[in-house]
């Protein structure tokens, strides 16, 4: 537990002794902040359902900026070889890295709480589906990241990682449109299933689908599980 | 000297490859406590790859790592070992003292003393001054000293340096063999380096590791000696086959130099020499006899030559 503790904090800290973690925050506070006065102001929309939306297209290009440099920085500096010396386990190490990350992510939408407050002093929003969207948005985010986890560990160089990372991702979103290219009913109906589009539409309206939900815990524990797993056969 | 001190880490038959390639074939060394082991090799021979693995870093394909018991069932276990690697592995955007503290909660070093354990190692290091400096601006030779105290950093009971003199200033180098040799009193320490004199300098023992097996170049208990022999006689071949009958297989060179003359060269212990002298003086007329001054880099050549 003492190692954890101290990876996570080195992990959160490693975002903000460089100019990284505040390029990720002001750029995403920053587009979010744009789109919502967009909807408001534009489309007169009195709910969070396009922030949302909109949060997670921000999520697909950013998260790989965030995890890119996750395990490919730490084969490059030798740390990793250093970690494993002193006796930090695989799960350890994958696990700090992605609860820092969570964390960043929830700091992240932190900011976006002050478009809920200007929507409550200008008007009456149903507060349940704005707490489910961002239940929503966390559990998509966190799935996002430990997607880019799983992948960077495989990769020593940070271009490379992110990069796969964005098809990872892209493909999953857009996965439910290669329906049209199959015949098989019982295909068409897993590729729906697996498409996290789909499956973040009911999320996004505040509607918490348990088999989604398994499905997002699922994809994220495989992640992790297989992360560490490939730590562990790089001995 | 060290046979009776208990291993503070033992290799049995360790086989690595990848893929094709046998990196380490059947290797056996331990590391003692006092000890200071020098390992040499050519580039690729595995020396990095036999310390990564006693650091834990890699598994072998075949063999056992073997601990002390005492220190291996320790709460801290990874407490055992300090580990630089070639390049030293740290955390760029860290300040060298946050680094260093951070390694010293990873090495289980108790909270109550971080900050006292942290101080020894600046101090010995010279780093105070640093301290507060990212790490990414450091030069070559201070990035190596960070290195050096992270790993030196704690009780460990084994110290890995994979060329730990590199990159340092020559003052430097003198301070941190003093520190090698100090930290030799209470601990085993395995390094490797391509420098011979460093090995002559400071390790009790020293084995070169060629083509994955290891060979032992010179041990503080090693007493044999290398004997130049100017003999006249008449009969060389029986003059040999009585050198062998009583010390075995030790003649390393034997040549002509006319006038029914001979230099031979002989391994013997320094015990056999008096016995060795009285045999050579009673069979043949024995011109001199004198030990020949084998000093470390000859005896790797020799050892490479004979792997070869």
């Amino acid at each position: 537990m003492r190692n954890f503790i101290a990876l996570y904090f080195r992990e959160l800290e490693n975002y903000f002794v460089t100019p990284i973690g505040y390029a990720i925050l002001g750029s995403f506070w920053l587009a979010n902040g744009f789109f919502f006065s967009f909807n408001t102001l534009f489309i007169s929309a009195v709910d969070m359902v396009n922030a949302f939306h909109n949060m997670s297209i921000l999520l697909l290009l950013l998260v790989p900026l965030m995890t890119m440099r996750s395990f490919p920085e730490e084969y490059r500096q030798g740390t990793y070889e250093l970690l494993v010396s002193l006796g930090v386990g695989s799960r350890v190490m994958v696990m700090s890295k992605f609860c820092a990350l969570l964390t960043l992510l929830i700091f992240m939408f932190s900011g976006s709480v002050v478009s809920v407050l200007v929507l409550v002093a200008f008007s009456e929003p149903d507060l349940g589906p704005i707490v489910g969207g961002y239940f929503g948005v966390t559990s998509l985010g966190a799935v996002f990241i430990a997607i880019g986890l799983l992948i960077s560990v495989f990769s020593s160089n940070q271009i490379v990682a992110a990069v796969v990372t964005w098809i990872a991702l892209l493909a999953l979103w857009f996965i439910d449109y290669s329906t049209a290219l199959v015949n098989s009913k019982f295909l068409s109906e897993v590729l729906i299933h697996l498409s996290l589009s789909v499956a973040y539409l009911d999320l996004i309206r505040g509607v918490i689908d348990l088999s989604v939900m398994t499905y997002f815990f699922s994809l994220i524990g495989f992640c992790l599980l297989a992360a560490s797993a490939v730590l562990e056969l790089r001995k | 000297m060290f046979d009776d001190v208990e291993p503070v880490v033992s290799l049995n038959g360790i086989w690595k490859s990848f893929g094709k390639k046998n990196v380490l074939k059947n290797l056996n060394l331990t590391v003692r406590e006092n000890e200071v082991l020098g390992l040499l090799g050519p580039n690729g021979a595995g020396k990095t790859t036999l310390m990564r693995i006693i650091a834990r870093y890699l598994l072998p394909d075949a063999g056992t790592l073997n601990f002390r018991k005492d220190q291996f069932l320790t709460e801290h276990s990874h407490n055992v070992i300090g580990y630089l690697p070639e390049k030293p592995p740290l955390f760029d955007s860290f300040t060298v003292e946050r680094y260093v503290r951070l390694v010293a909660v990873l090495k289980a070093v108790p909270q109550d003393l971080v900050s006292e354990k942290v101080g020894e190692v600046l101090n010995a290091f010279d780093l105070r001054h640093v301290s507060r400096n990212v790490i990414s601006k450091l030069s070559k030779g201070y990035r190596q000293r960070v290195g050096l105290a992270q790993a030196f950093l704690g009780d460990s009971a084994l110290l890995i340096l994979d060329e730990p003199l590199s990159g340092l200033d020559p003052f430097q180098v003198a301070d941190v063999r003093d520190m090698i040799l100090e930290a030799a009193n209470k601990r085993a320490i395995l390094f490797s380096t391509h420098v011979v004199q460093e090995i002559e300098m400071l390790c009790n023992r020293s084995v070169f590791l060629k083509d994955g097996v290891l060979l032992e170049v010179r041990s503080e208990a090693d007493d044999s000696a290398l004997i130049e022999v100017c003999v006249g006689v008449s009969d060389i071949d029986h003059l040999k086959s009585l050198i062998n009958t009583a010390s075995g297989e030790c003649i390393v060179e034997s040549k002509s130099i006319g006038g029914g003359k001979y230099k031979l060269r002989l391994q013997i212990s320094s015990a056999q020499k008096p016995e060795m002298s009285k045999l050579l003086a009673n069979n043949g007329e024995l011109i001199s006899f004198r030990e020949a001054d084998l000093d470390l880099e000859a005896r790797l050549t020799s050892l490479r030559e004979k792997a070869s």
